[in-house]
């Protein structure tokens, strides 16, 4: 079934109770929407950048250090994930309202990054767990600081959880489209699923409502960079997945 | 471990204001204004709990409701039960398991859009399932815009996008236990179904308590496949709480009325994590 439903994606750019093959689909899916795929770029990027940077300090602090309140974090972090409150999205049109900071795509990024943070802190105290403390008590007898600790050896070492947290990231933003549609209202900040509604809704020869072909085409576009990225990193994902410690139940 | 004094709090400061931002922030806004009534450029005044009787007087929000039990208890038994399967599956067959695992990840990672058009264009009256319908019982199903059927296909394809995430929870639970203890019960002479029922089954509980905790608040949470494919269904036969809430903001602007909804939601969230946890504890 899967093997179906993932192809039928693709089939469906060339019959949908037309019958015609043709590629023009995809011309106008991305004559349309081609210009947010950088959009959807640009904020993956920016919630990639700042998760790599928060959630690996958070983690390192949280696996490496024992101080008042560890336990209580690492639960708050627990429930954080367990607990999507996607439908607080009333809050966040509110808070961002209120801030002014609507149609910011670096606010977007924010929440995307902050989307993934639980899981991503996670999967680094899992990882950083591993790492033998030898290493850098060995570096603190020679001197170094803790931030020098952090970035000149935990860092390069933990190589695959980072690629696992940079797609886990870039998968949670680009894919995301509620928060999306809720904090970006003008039409050149539109990222790439808004874009492709935009366009497949705005096709008035075929009577309104949304075209599905057209829609189908622009998804396989979309797909494109989630399937390169899954085929490339399956493993740093699994990795991820599996080594976060699940068992804090 | 090193001992300092403040520094691991400098570390933890990023990750607890984003997170702060986007889920506490959020919470006390929803939470103060659904003790108003706050139009679309927040002007607002007081109303006390007027939102929250009217919820409960809301016949479409009580409908709602409803939807919610079929939407939500279907996905977590498809969720946890293929996920379980999908997991006791690949354990054994080592061969090709990082393949099908990579395709069993695919659905998760689609956009929401994606799939919700895959199963339009399954289940329309011209699709697939209704010609294959058709060639067995010569009848067709107008699934997505009746309104008994469309809230089962919105679970089904709910159920298929998230499954490859539950899966990997009890992969990594199956991958916990250690080899000897299956292969001293294979010694004692268990046979596979009984080997799976009293060994392997027990043993993974708190990973599948995990999955269905995640699963009925994620699902309770979600509607972005609801939005896509039915837009609150055939008479409201697919809104469930979170896409009403939805509905009310972006298309009736009652932002007062939708906090109300969101609280409500919260507190929904916090009851099943709860009573999850406490049967869970009874159980493990």
């Amino acid at each position: 079934m899967l093997f179906i439903n993932s192809l039928t994606g693709s089939f469906n750019i060339f019959s949908v109770g037309l019958h015609t093959f043709s590629l023009e689909r995809y011309f106008v899916a991305i004559q349309g929407s081609g210009y947010a795929y950088i959009n959807s770029l640009l904020v993956a990027g920016a919630a990639i950048g700042i998760n790599l940077v928060v959630c690996s300090l958070a983690g390192y602090a949280l696996a490496r250090f024992r101080f008042f309140g560890r336990s209580f974090f690492m639960y708050f972090i627990w429930l954080t994930y367990a607990m999507p409150l996607i439908s607080a999205f009333v809050g966040i049109f509110l808070l961002f309202k209120f801030l002014n900071l609507l149609n910011n795509l670096f606010a977007l990024a924010l929440v995307c990054a902050a989307m993934s943070t639980p899981v991503n802190t996670w999967m680094a105290i899992g990882y950083f767990n591993t790492i033998p403390k030898e290493i850098e008590e060995a570096a603190l007898v020679d001197g170094c600081n803790v931030l020098q600790i952090i970035f000149q050896i935990t860092l390069p070492l933990s190589a695959p959880v980072l690629i696992s947290m940079a797609t886990y990231t870039f998968f949670m933003s680009w894919n995301e489209f509620i928060i999306a549609s809720i904090l970006i209202t003008r039409k050149e900040l539109f990222t790439y699923p808004l874009a492709l509604l935009y366009v497949s809704t705005s096709q008035i020869a075929y009577g309104g409502g949304i075209v599905y072909s057209i829609v189908a085409a622009g998804s396989v576009i979309g797909t494109l960079p989630v399937i390169v990225i899954v085929l490339f990193f399956r493993k740093y994902l699994v990795l991820g997945f599996a080594g976060g410690g699940y068992k804090i139940v | 471990m090193q001992k300092a004094s403040f520094l691991p709090f400098f570390f933890i400061v990023p990750a607890l204001f984003v997170i702060c931002l986007t889920m506490l922030l959020p919470i006390l806004l929803i939470t103060a204004s659904s003790f108003f009534d706050v139009s679309i450029d927040l002007n607002y005044r007081f109303i006390g709990i007027e939102n929250f009787i009217k919820m409960f007087y809301d016949t479409k929000f009580l409908q709602s409701l409803i939807n919610s039990v079929i939407f939500v208890g279907g996905s977590i038994a498809g969720h946890c039960i293929f996920g379980l399967l999908l997991a006791i599956a690949l354990m054994s067959s080592v061969k090709f398991r990082e393949i099908y695992r990579g395709i069993a990840l695919i659905p998760w990672f689609l956009c929401d859009i994606m799939i919700g058009v895959c199963f339009i264009i399954l289940f329309t009256q011209f699709g697939v399932v209704n010609a294959v319908l058709y060639s067995l019982l010569k009848t067709r199903i107008n699934w997505l815009l009746s309104p008994e059927w469309a809230i089962w296909i919105v679970t089904l394809a709910n159920i298929w996008k998230a499954t490859s995430l539950y899966m990997c929870i009890d992969s990594s639970g199956l991958a916990s236990i250690p080899k000897e203890i299956i292969e001293s019960a294979e010694l004692d002479g268990a046979v596979s179904l009984s080997k799976y029922r009293y060994v392997i089954l027990p043993l993974i509980k708190p990973f599948v308590l995990l999955s269905l905790i995640v699963s009925a608040v994620g699902t309770f949470n979600y509607f972005g496949l609801i939005l896509v494919m039915t837009r609150g269904g055939p008479l409201g036969s697919t809104t469930v709480p979170a896409f009403y809430m939805y509905k009310q903001t972006l298309e009736y602007f009652q932002i007062g009325y939708a906090s109300a909804i969101g609280v409500f939601i919260f507190i929904v969230n916090m009851v099943i994590i709860a009573l999850l946890r406490r049967a869970g504890a009874g159980l493990i």
